[in-house]
């Protein structure tokens, strides 16, 4: 097996309605070097590639869905991004997302560069603008997990300060690294709502640097329900300029 | 005097060179009659008996008759490259009813069975280099080509190791990372259900040409060879069953989130018995890709521009969507430069190949299919 990046039909398939994309090992099961090549069309939307790290175990959810790998398809619709997070203490959630539009490739215009008209970039960003939702309370059902949910009554998430790419472990340095390059911010729950647990920092202020330990996997103390909802669309808030 | 666009009368030619024995001839009669009248079921019979009496089963393989036929090549809705559609006539040939089995491969190359799959009796563990290319190849293969497997995972989970014998060390991580979803936890490990994968250009040919005697030939089939048996007869419809749009009932495509492929006889086979002409794999062919060649290209058997890069692969697969899976979307893959002594190993779990047969020597030329008497 030659480990190659794999070959593209763009400079020999004419171009047409349909669009193809390349998924590689890092990204999908397949194996070390190995690669699916599919085509689907531009009008089923696009895909997003996902960062993300938290100091806690985390069951990431759209819509609905856990998704099978990093590479996110996304329809032109309205979508919601949502957390199960559990930790042993409140000064361990911490979390960063950053999904940014995956390379489209774009048969024959990716070779002729005067034919080609970039991509609407788009990115989900974690940031604290009041729009990344919280309960410690489980959800009666799976609604939440879904857009059109009424999270108005939830908790809104804010900055975590301090943290640094040293606390974060090896293994998943560099995607923390990636998030936070592309724009996301960490998050954890406000210090003034008053559910912190006793055996951490006072309420709210995490002067215990946020470090990943095994402690998070053994006792989860805290549990919250995260939910970020977005619009993607030519008409989207999130697109970039 | 036949008239030969008339399915009655090809049906009463068929009929008659059946009698005499030409089954051949029959098969083409028939197949010309069903082009015109398609839901005749008195002629959908004689055409099924013929084309079954002429199947061949060689080398623990099913090899379907494709009689030869003229028939219009590409789409006038399709891409570019599949325009202009234009008339060719294909010679008689016989494809396999599937794309070869990960099984059949080693079992026809006498390697060592899957899931160890390698040639010369070599083990995984001598560390030598070239056991390291099909090393990589098979993790690939472990995930996708086993028959109950319903979902590609940590490659080092698709190895079934016996429970009794299973090393501790391997346990624990077996244990760590899960197991493997398969949909009848209690068969044996199969590899004779799936088609093969990952496979490279020089790999189909390899077989084929390790097959070849010299009373008969295998090889790829020829792209116009291709879509001629994926059409099953049909005339103008971009599916092998017709022209209703792909669902999860008839086909295996659209499931790029399940990173699996289904069992290739799992769906009706098109009308010329060939199983998953459209989605699974897509199939390498013998002809380079060239994006204009249908505006040049022969009338009468044309086997591609003779040079290129990319050989043409078709049918779609498993990942893709609909408009891929026609029988006249046309793709290309690269040809890989072979390392010494060894092909080159491919890297996609969505291509895969299925072996063209032909009588050397007796195969019908363009020129001698049947004729009306009197014509």
């Amino acid at each position: 097996m030659e480990l190659v990046r794999f070959d593209l039909p763009q400079d020999t398939k004419p171009p047409s309605d349909l669009m193809a994309e390349l998924h590689e090992s890092h990204q999908v099961p397949i194996g070390c070097g190995g690669a699916v090549f599919r085509w689907r069309r531009r009008s089923d939307g696009f895909r997003m590639t996902l960062y993300q790290h938290c100091f806690c175990r985390s069951r990431l959810i759209l819509d609905g869905v856990e998704p099978p790998t990093t590479l996110l398809m996304f329809s032109f619709d309205r979508h919601a991004l949502c957390f199960e997070l559990e930790a042993s203490s409140d000064s361990l959630v911490g979390f960063v997302v950053a999904a940014e539009e995956a390379d489209v490739v774009r048969p024959h215009n990716w070779m002729f560069l005067e034919d080609f008209v970039p991509p609407p970039t788009y990115r989900v960003l974690s940031k604290p603008d009041g729009k990344w939702k919280f309960t410690r309370t489980r959800p009666a059902n799976d609604d939440w997990l879904r857009p059109g949910f009424d999270d108005s009554q939830w908790d809104t998430l804010v900055a975590a300060p301090g943290i640094e790419l040293g606390s974060v472990g090896r293994q998943h340095r560099w995607l923390a690294r990636r998030a936070l390059e592309l724009g996301g911010c960490y998050l954890t729950t406000p210090p003034d709502d008053g559910s912190h647990p006793p055996t951490t920092a006072p309420p709210g202020q995490h002067d215990t640097p946020f470090r990943e330990s095994p402690s998070a996997d053994r006792s989860a103390e805290v549990r919250l329900w995260v939910r970020h909802e977005f619009v993607t669309g030519p008409e989207a808030e999130l697109k970039l300029p | 005097m036949t008239d030969l666009r008339d399915p009655a009368s090809l049906y009463d030619l068929g009929r008659e060179l059946e009698a005499a024995g030409d089954l051949r001839g029959a098969a083409e009669a028939f197949d010309s009659a069903y082009g015109v009248a398609p839901d005749n079921p008195t002629l959908i019979g004689a055409r099924a008996r013929v084309l079954d009496r002429l199947e061949v089963r060689e080398h623990g393989l099913v090899f379907r008759y494709i009689p030869r036929g003229t028939f219009l090549m590409g789409s006038q809705a399709g891409d570019p490259d599949e325009q202009p559609v234009h008339a060719v006539t294909v010679s008689d040939f016989w494809l396999t009813d599937v794309s070869t089995s990960w099984e059949a491969y080693c079992r026809l190359l006498g390697w060592q069975a899957p899931p160890i799959g390698l040639p010369d009796g070599k083990s995984l563990q001598s560390g030598a280099e070239k056991e390291c290319v099909f090393m990589f190849w098979t993790h690939l293969l472990r995930q996708y080509c086993e028959d109950e497997t319903l979902r590609a995972g940590d490659p080092s989970l698709h190895w079934p190791l016996d429970p009794a014998r299973e090393l501790p060390a391997e346990r624990a991580q077996r244990l760590r990372a899960g197991s493997v979803s398969r949909s009848d936890p209690s068969r044996p490990w199969g590899y004779g259900q799936k088609p093969l994968v990952g496979v490279d250009w020089s790999q189909a040919n390899y077989l084929a040409s390790r097959l070849t005697t010299p009373g008969v030939l295998y090889r790829l089939p020829s792209e116009a060879e291709w879509e001629h048996a994926a059409r099953g007869g049909l005339s103008g419809a971009p599916y092998p069953w017709g022209s209703d749009p792909p669902t999860a009932a008839n086909c295996d495509f659209n499931r790029f989130r399940e990173f699996s492929l289904q069992k290739s006889r799992r769906f009706s086979p098109n009308g010329y018995g060939l199983y998953a002409m459209a989605g699974s794999v897509w199939e390498w062919t013998s002809d380079w890709y060239d994006a204009e060649y249908y505006r040049h290209s022969p009338r009468v058997n044309p086997s591609g521009p003779d040079t290129g890069k990319q050989k043409v692969i078709r049918g779609g697969s498993w990942a893709d969507s609909a408009d891929a899976v026609t029988v006249s979307f046309r793709m290309s893959r690269r040809v890989r430069a072979a390392p010494e002594g060894l092909f080159s190993c491919g890297d996609c779990p969505n291509i895969g190949f299925r072996l063209a047969r032909v009588d050397r020597g007796v195969s019908k030329s363009s020129s001698d299919g049947f004729h009306a008497p009197g014509s």
